[in-house]
């Protein structure tokens, strides 16, 4: 599962997702055909790789081979997929898991022989403090069960702790991107993309003049760089349209 | 499922909650949020936030383990499991203390003042002390 590289980007893509998938009430009560707006779908750059499950019901057969997968009943069926029994069926969660992760190093087989030898005294101490032996990890997932979109973002810095859990208040409040107050407004979400396609074509020519000279070499990697980061980006959301496919027909 | 607590309770013992995972440097603790349509004004334009927290663990037996060897199962602690729901209008309010709870309690993080000073005085010397 990809992660987003930025905080503003995952902020400003789960903002995205909340406008354009408009979760109100209204959405479940008329639920009988699953139909996204899809004049507000096609804004944002991710939601439309999340159409096709939702079009599956309209499909004629099992035949098709996206199928096998999808839990969505037939088109015939006008209640909710099993896979829905939220609290609200439109409704997109958003879970913040802060978490240790497993130590490769035993810290359970270092305290074992401390009552043989003396000198692992000390080492039964450093599972009591935090800092030393691992750094946590937090987080951040946005789902919308009903597209299967999820995105994610994973930090192991405190200090944006604050500045996530507010703007997830925000995103809870249902502020668009704009209201979220990002400080970089185009450097996530629809801008990024329009960066993508120019970077991969730097990326194509940057070797060959990289070559000439020391100054073309940074320039040339920095371009690099960043047309790879950028790139991974783009296929980090190719994969992530497959799967939300994948998610959303399980 | 226990109650909804309220706003107070709830910040109680999710400080308890992630104070003792951080602790403990071992574990997880999962926050999730996502609308929620009270029953009784279902109308209403936009909705109330539920708010969950949980430590992950699970009463129910790994059901690859529970063949294998039963002290697992037996030795699985209780669940954690705190929900609240906060109402459109107390949304700002909750959520900055929520970020305060959260950014108190979570210091199993990388600080960022000590992070800078090591790296920009000498990166030797913060990692020793790190490590």
């Amino acid at each position: 599962m990809p992660y987003l590289p930025t905080p503003q980007a995952y902020l400003e893509q789960s903002a995205l997702l909340l406008q354009a998938y408009p979760d109100a009430v209204r959405y479940s009560q008329r639920r009988p055909n699953p139909s996204v707006p899809s004049s507000t779908a096609h804004q944002a750059p991710k939601p439309p790789h999340s159409t096709p499950p939702l079009f599956l019901p309209h499909l004629p057969s099992r035949s098709s081979t996206l199928h096998p997968n999808t839990p969505h009943p037939p088109a015939t069926q006008p209640h909710k997929p099993t896979h829905q029994l939220t609290s609200r069926p439109g409704a997109q969660k958003i879970t913040t898991k802060y978490t240790f992760a497993h130590a490769t190093r035993s810290s359970s087989s270092a305290t074992n022989p401390q009552t043989t030898q003396p000198d692992p005294a000390p080492q039964p101490q450093t599972p009591q403090t935090p800092e030393k032996p691992r750094i946590a990890t937090l987080t951040l997932k946005t789902f919308h069960p009903e597209s299967g979109i999820c995105l994610k973002y994973r930090t192991n810095k405190g200090a944006e702790v604050g500045r996530l859990i507010s703007s997830l208040g925000k995103l809870a409040a249902g502020a668009d991107v704009a209201g979220l107050g990002l400080g970089l407004p185009g450097s996530g979400g629809g801008s990024s993309g329009v960066g993508m396609g120019a970077a991969d074509v730097e990326m194509g020519d940057a070797p060959p003049p990289a070559s000439s000279g020391v100054a073309g070499a940074v320039e040339g990697g920095n371009e690099a760089a960043s047309s790879a980061g950028a790139g991974a980006g783009a296929g980090g959301k190719s994969g992530k349209g497959k799967k939300k496919g994948g998610k959303g027909k399980r | 499922m226990p109650a909804h607590l309220n706003h107070e309770e709830f910040f109680t013992s999710l400080t308890t909650l992630l104070t003792t995972t951080s602790q403990k440097a071992r574990g997880s603790v999962y926050l999730t949020q996502k609308p929620w349509i009270n029953a009784d004004s279902p109308e209403q334009q936009q909705p109330a936030i539920l708010i969950r927290a949980t430590d992950g663990n699970t009463s129910a037996p790994n059901p690859k383990k529970a063949k294998t060897d039963k002290k697992t199962t037996a030795a699985t602690t209780k669940k954690v499991k705190l929900s609240t729901v906060v109402s459109p209008e107390e949304l700002e309010a909750f959520y900055a203390r929520y970020a305060e709870v959260c950014k108190a309690g979570m210091t199993g993080l990388k600080k960022r003042d000590r992070s800078k000073k090591k790296t920009a005085k000498g990166k030797a010397g913060g990692k020793v002390q790190k490590a």
